[in-house]
């Protein structure tokens, strides 16, 4: 018999009340106050930044002052985000004892993913998990996850990309990126997809997303979920935590000692020009995205995106850097015509050592 | 001591939570295990407490982030954070590189040194890995 | 229940302890490991007739008589023991003394299921996985007590049991180890990870607590300590370890509950396996090696006649 689960669906909501909401349920489910519970959130336009990360260096403050976007921060980890009505959030909240819950984080991202990956097929699209912790269609990115735990509770939060501007995505976000050109905003569109792009006119209504979502959920989880309220508990904790989420303490926070610097460079190798955009944190040494483009031919293309998804956040460190490139294309069959993993490597080196811009 | 490729030095005690002590005096030194380190994975951010902070044992303070999971550190025992390890906060590589030595999270000084008998010498935590080790293996093969 | 969770012990005491708490009226649950290899009779072995001692002392492998029940069986540092003394008057035991093995083994077959083996307790001491004897077990009284003993096999030497084992002939020594290997298993086969000596001991602890409900850790006081000292002068002492045992005419080595190797010798030399009293192989040897012969085979082997 599986187990019973909430399904919460509290419709669309400010930046701030959904990041409250996440603080009061966590701690809710730590103090065994409310169920095991899925959640589907949408934003009201915004843009939130990862809990350790710098507003700063992360977000065009001005461009989400002038067009109204909220700005605030995740109490989960991972990158800046760009937020609409049109795109889906997905939570989880539960223990990491409960008997069948993988014990490695890992594992525990894969589990989750794969409920969202089967939620995505009842929609009709092929997805996959993507190490860390992406759901990809043909290399493509369509959900980001991230997680906070707290006690033996925890939270698994996704998204969904349903319908996105990139416009505002790229003009909002400070990205690995020069210029904001054309060319960019390709480049940009080829890594990530939404499930208009993929469905078209048959892009089902939002309920039924979360319908086909939920049942992915069910069915990798096997629980059964009943769709539930807030609690008077959740409400009244929601209510009294707002202000502090609403704060600047809270959305800039006291993030010292970063570094968002952006290194671009174009290097030749046989089979053609590699430019990289880095964005490096030098004294963390921390590689912290990586945007390949080039005019070499990649088979298949998306082997790419999958190893700019393999060094996101990684270290950047010459030898370490080698190691990963080497390693991820051992593992693959890659085939870049007169391009080889010593290329990606020196590319991205170089990028790293490179004078870049401070912001 | 060294099981399974960990390394579990002699001189110092573990709990569960992996934290590893040194005591110096009525002080005593924290830092993550290498086992509770490879668990975590790479530490990309933490966030330590303030100096003059007092902490319960148990307790859940500051934050440390690997893979976008944002967890708590949780204070093995009760007291007043004396120094925390402020070149973590710039990089913390060493606490997964260098996790008994510059490593180091926070020195506390102790409310109670009773609760050190609390927890484990190396053998001990060793053999405490040993089995969760195994269990995870196990785990980990039912989600393959 | 008093708990005695003494993990890796010397190989004399992880029989004495249980010996030494039957003979001093104490209840206990012993789980432990012995820290090397040694050889155990059951009460009614002959060691003459069961055990190649000059094998065990070429080989400085120990001997040691218990006072239960059982067969000839090599211990060592690959398996886990579980030990019950419980009083004669405890109401836990059972008229029927083949059902106090049905409940005592309840908490092996849970660590085994752990372990990824599905067993079910063969009347009337063993547990099997897929027919194979995975774990043997004796019991027997000692003193006011009714003693309980029994084994995990985590992973088991076929060589050398075969080889302490007293045997006709070389070839009959290699059918005794190849047919222990086709009738009984280990954990080993089982998980390719060695497993922690200390999780078995957590989860025998959590099974044995649904039987006892309560299990307190016991201090192992002066007089226990004593007795178990007298315990292994006993149990090891020449006399006792030469009592003559049951002998049989022909040799015939228990593999599992029901499964023997016979060996016979008249005129020619012959080995047979039976199962549940039923030819299964059947050998003769001639000039140092062994032939199969079918005849035989599938018939009662007490109707044979050679």
């Amino acid at each position: 018999m599986n187990k019973k689960w909430r399904l919460l669906d509290t419709g669309i909501l400010s930046a701030a009340e959904n990041t409250a909401l996440s603080q009061v349920l966590l701690e809710c489910r730590r103090e065994g106050l409310s169920p095991d519970t899925l959640h589907f959130l949408q934003f009201k336009p915004c843009v939130l930044v990862g809990y350790h990360q710098s507003v700063e260096l992360e977000i065009e403050e001005d461009y989400c002052r002038e067009h109204g976007l909220d700005i605030n921060r995740r109490i989960s980890g991972g990158g800046n985000l760009y937020w609409d009505e049109n795109q889906l959030g997905w939570e989880i909240y539960t223990d990491r004892n409960k008997p069948g819950m993988p014990a490695r984080l890992e594992d525990l991202y894969q589990y989750f993913c794969e409920g969202g990956v089967a939620g995505l097929k009842k929609l009709g699209v092929s997805a996959n998990f993507r190490p860390k912790n992406d759901i990809e269609v043909g290399g493509r990115k369509i959900s980001g996850t991230g997680g906070k735990e707290l006690g033996k509770a925890f939270v698994y939060q996704g998204t969904l990309l349903t319908d996105f501007n990139v416009d505002t995505m790229m003009a909002c976000l400070k990205l690995p990126l020069k210029k904001i050109d054309d060319k960019a905003v390709e480049s940009f569109r080829t890594r990530v997809t939404c499930l208009k792009e993929i469905l078209g006119e048959n892009m089902p209504a939002m309920d039924d997303i979360k319908k086909a979502m939920a049942q992915g959920f069910e069915e990798v989880l096997q629980i059964e979920l009943e769709p539930g309220k807030l609690t008077e508990e959740e409400e009244k904790r929601l209510n009294k935590i707002l202000p502090y989420i609403q704060s600047e303490e809270w959305i800039y926070g006291d993030r010292k000692v970063q570094n968002n610097q952006l290194k671009v460079v174009d290097y030749k190798s046989t089979g053609g020009l590699i430019r990289v955009s880095v964005r490096v944190d030098l004294p963390r040494q921390l590689l912290k995205t990586v945007f390949i483009t080039g005019d070499f031919f990649a088979y298949p293309e998306r082997i790419i995106l999958d190893l700019e998804a393999v060094l996101k956040n990684s270290s950047a460190r010459e030898e370490d850097i080698r190691k990963n490139v080497q390693s991820f294309f051992l593992s693959r069959h890659v085939r870049i015509p007169h391009v080889n993993a010593e290329d990606f490597a020196c590319a991205i080196i170089e990028a790293v050592k490179e004078e870049g811009d401070v912001n | 001591m060294k099981i399974n490729n960990y390394e579990f030095p002699d001189d110092l005690l573990y709990n569960k939570e992996s934290y590893w002590l040194r005591r110096i005096g009525n002080r005593v030194q924290v830092g993550l295990s290498d086992y509770g380190q490879r668990e975590i994975g790479d530490v990309l951010y933490l966030e330590l407490g303030k100096e003059g902070q007092t902490i319960q044992q148990g307790e859940e303070f500051g934050s440390i982030e690997a893979g976008k999971w944002v967890g708590s550190l949780q204070a093995p025992i009760s007291g007043t954070i004396a120094v925390i390890n402020e070149e973590l906060l710039v990089n913390p590589k060493p606490i997964n590189e260098n996790s008994y030595k510059n490593g180091w999270l926070y020195e506390i000084d102790m409310a109670d040194n009773t609760q050190l008998n609390d927890m484990m010498d190396a053998e001990k935590y060793s053999r405490w890995v040993e089995k969760q080790v195994w269990l995870e293996a196990q785990e980990g093969e039912k989600h393959e | 229940m008093d708990l005695y969770a003494l993990g890796r012990i010397s190989w004399w005491e992880s029989q004495c302890y249980y010996h030494a708490l039957a003979e001093l009226g104490r209840e206990g649950l012993v789980l432990c490991s012995p820290d090397e290899s040694y050889v155990c009779l059951g009460i009614h072995d002959d060691l003459s007739q069961e055990i190649d001692i000059d094998y065990c002392q070429a080989h400085d492998i120990n001997l040691l008589r218990r006072k239960i029940g059982g067969g000839v069986v090599l211990l060592d540092e690959n398996q886990f023991f579980y030990q019950v003394v419980l009083k004669r008057s405890n109401k836990m035991i059972p008229m029927h003394k083949e059902l106090l093995f049905e409940k005592m083994l309840q908490p092996a077959i849970q660590v085994y299921e752990k372990l990824g083996m599905q067993t079910k307790w063969k009347a009337p001491a063993d547990l099997v996985c897929n027919g194979r004897k995975c774990s043997g077990n004796g019991a027997g009284e000692i003193g006011d007590c009714v003693a309980l003993s029994g084994n995990v096999l985590l992973n088991f030497d076929y060589t050398c049991m075969a080889r302490v084992l007293k045997s006709p002939n070389i070839k009959y020594t290699e059918l005794l180890e190849e047919s222990m290997h086709h009738n009984m298993c280990t954990v080993a086969e089982y998980q390719y990870e060695p497993v922690p000596h200390d999780l078995v001991m957590d989860w025998f602890c959590e099974a044995f607590e649904q039987i006892f409900e309560e299990l307190q850790p016991a201090i192992i006081d002066d007089k226990l300590k004593q007795q178990i000292i007298l315990s292994r002068k006993a149990l090891t002492a020449p006399d006792w370890l030469k009592k003559p045992g049951r002998r049989n005419t022909n040799r015939k080595v228990k593999i599992s509950e029901g499964v023997y190797l016979h060996h016979l010798k008249n005129e020619s030399e012959y080995m047979f396996l039976t199962r549940d009293e039923l030819i299964k192989e059947f050998y003769f040897l001639r000039q140092g090696e062994i032939y199969r012969d079918s005849t035989y085979e599938c018939k009662p082997y007490k109707n044979l006649k050679l």
